[in-house]
């Protein structure tokens, strides 16, 4: 299968970002980790968008978790 | 072992048995389906299988079926990178889905025995392959014989296994064994393997087996290390996986059994998939499935930290 152009989540530096498959190649392996492959820019950047959201739901329950015990 | 110069050629490769993820709603999520997909195939997958066993076949309809692999072709994976487990309670509904493998020039398509809540007469088995055969005799595409486990599907009895293989040899392209019985290897080797190719779904038998191929439950997880224990069965040089903790692809296999271990597996596949791809959409599962309860996740939680996994290598 082609991945020339297609594009990745990866986490890297503690960061969630999206880059292309041409962009994944000149990255040192052991400076990211892969989370997943994306036909295009707009599906990887609608994913991100959602692990970013599903991020801020948990940490406001965590919040909230933490105000009521107190 | 096979020869496969007598045999025909079967599916080379670890293919997966992709878990089927879902929305909170508990429809098919397709993005994230392709995602996974892609994700594995890039890893190094051959290919992949949908709606099996860990993909909760038998929870999705025809329909669903239908709009998830279109879906898939659509979007470019490619067909003959695709093996469809046809699971159904009757004849018509799985001749339907062959004939969607058939249309949609899918790879190849698992046949098992139908799910029922009545004991079965091995006459009966063998009328149900007689019929399902007669229909689906002119399909192109490949076709395995599923064996599956007992609390899921009725069990093959040996003279009905014999008399599908010995009727429908130039149809079958393999048996494969997905029961978790790893004695049934040999038997299956024994009585079918001059016949049909015979294949194993657990990871630890590839050195039984020495098949050119496996359907793997694990690799939705750990593709590499599954990839790595076939190519040391074959006679290729391992990878050495710098910072590795356990450099034995073996060990990490064993490794990895111990954190599955105590665990309902689709939910487990489906929590480890939301830390690995760092999305907690992935917990979702669909009814009668429930996603995993508070005390496992957080004795999940500390059995994969030690795992360390590495999602790049493994």
């Amino acid at each position: 299968m082609d991945f020339t152009n297609s594009c990745f989540i990866i986490d890297r530096n503690k960061m969630h970002m999206v880059v292309s498959h041409e962009e994944l190649l000149k990255l040192d392996i052991h400076t990211y980790t892969l989370l997943q492959n994306f036909k295009s820019h707009h599906e990887a950047t609608v994913e991100l968008s959602e692990m970013l959201k599903y991020s801020m739901t948990t940490m406001n329950k965590k919040v909230d978790d933490m105000k009521k015990s107190h | 072992m096979n020869s496969p110069t007598q045999l025909k050629a079967g599916f080379h490769g670890v293919w997966p048995d992709v878990v089927t993820p879902v929305k909170e709603d508990h429809s098919l999520d397709l993005r994230r389906l392709e995602s996974h997909i892609r994700t594995l195939l890039y890893k190094g997958a051959s290919g992949v299988v949908l709606f099996g066993e860990c993909g909760e076949g038998p929870s999705f309809s025809y329909d669903e079926k239908t709009q998830a692999l279109a879906h898939l072709v659509k979007e470019g994976i490619a067909s003959n990178a695709m093996m469809l487990a046809c699971m159904g309670s009757s004849v018509p509904e799985v001749v339907k889905l062959v004939h969607l493998a058939d249309y949609l020039k899918l790879n190849a398509v698992l046949i098992s025995t139908p799910f029922y809540f009545q004991d079965l007469s091995d006459d009966g088995l063998v009328n149900y392959f007689d019929f399902l055969f007669r229909q689906i005799a002119k399909s192109p595409t490949h076709c395995y014989l599923h064996l599956l486990p007992g609390k899921m599907h009725h069990e093959l009895p040996d003279g009905v296994l014999s008399n599908v293989v010995e009727k429908y040899q130039e149809r079958l392209y393999g048996i494969i064994n997905q029961t978790g019985s790893s004695s049934l290897n040999n038997d299956l080797l024994k009585s079918f393997g001059e016949k049909v190719l015979i294949y194993s779904c657990a990871e630890s038998d590839i050195k039984i087996l020495h098949s050119s191929g496996i359907i793997s439950a694990m690799a939705n997880v750990i593709p590499k290390v599954v990839q790595l224990l076939m190519q040391a069965d074959q006679g290729v040089q391992a990878i050495q996986i710098p910072g590795m903790k356990v450099k034995s692809s073996e060990d990490r296999l064993n490794e990895f059994q111990a954190v599955l271990a105590q665990h309902a597996s689709i939910p487990t596949y489906k929590y480890l998939l939301s830390q690995i791809y760092k999305n907690q959409a992935w917990k979702m599962a669909r009814p009668p499935l429930s996603h995993l309860d508070s005390i496992s996740i957080t004795a999940l939680d500390k059995a994969f930290a030690g795992f360390a996994l590495q999602a790049n290598l493994e």
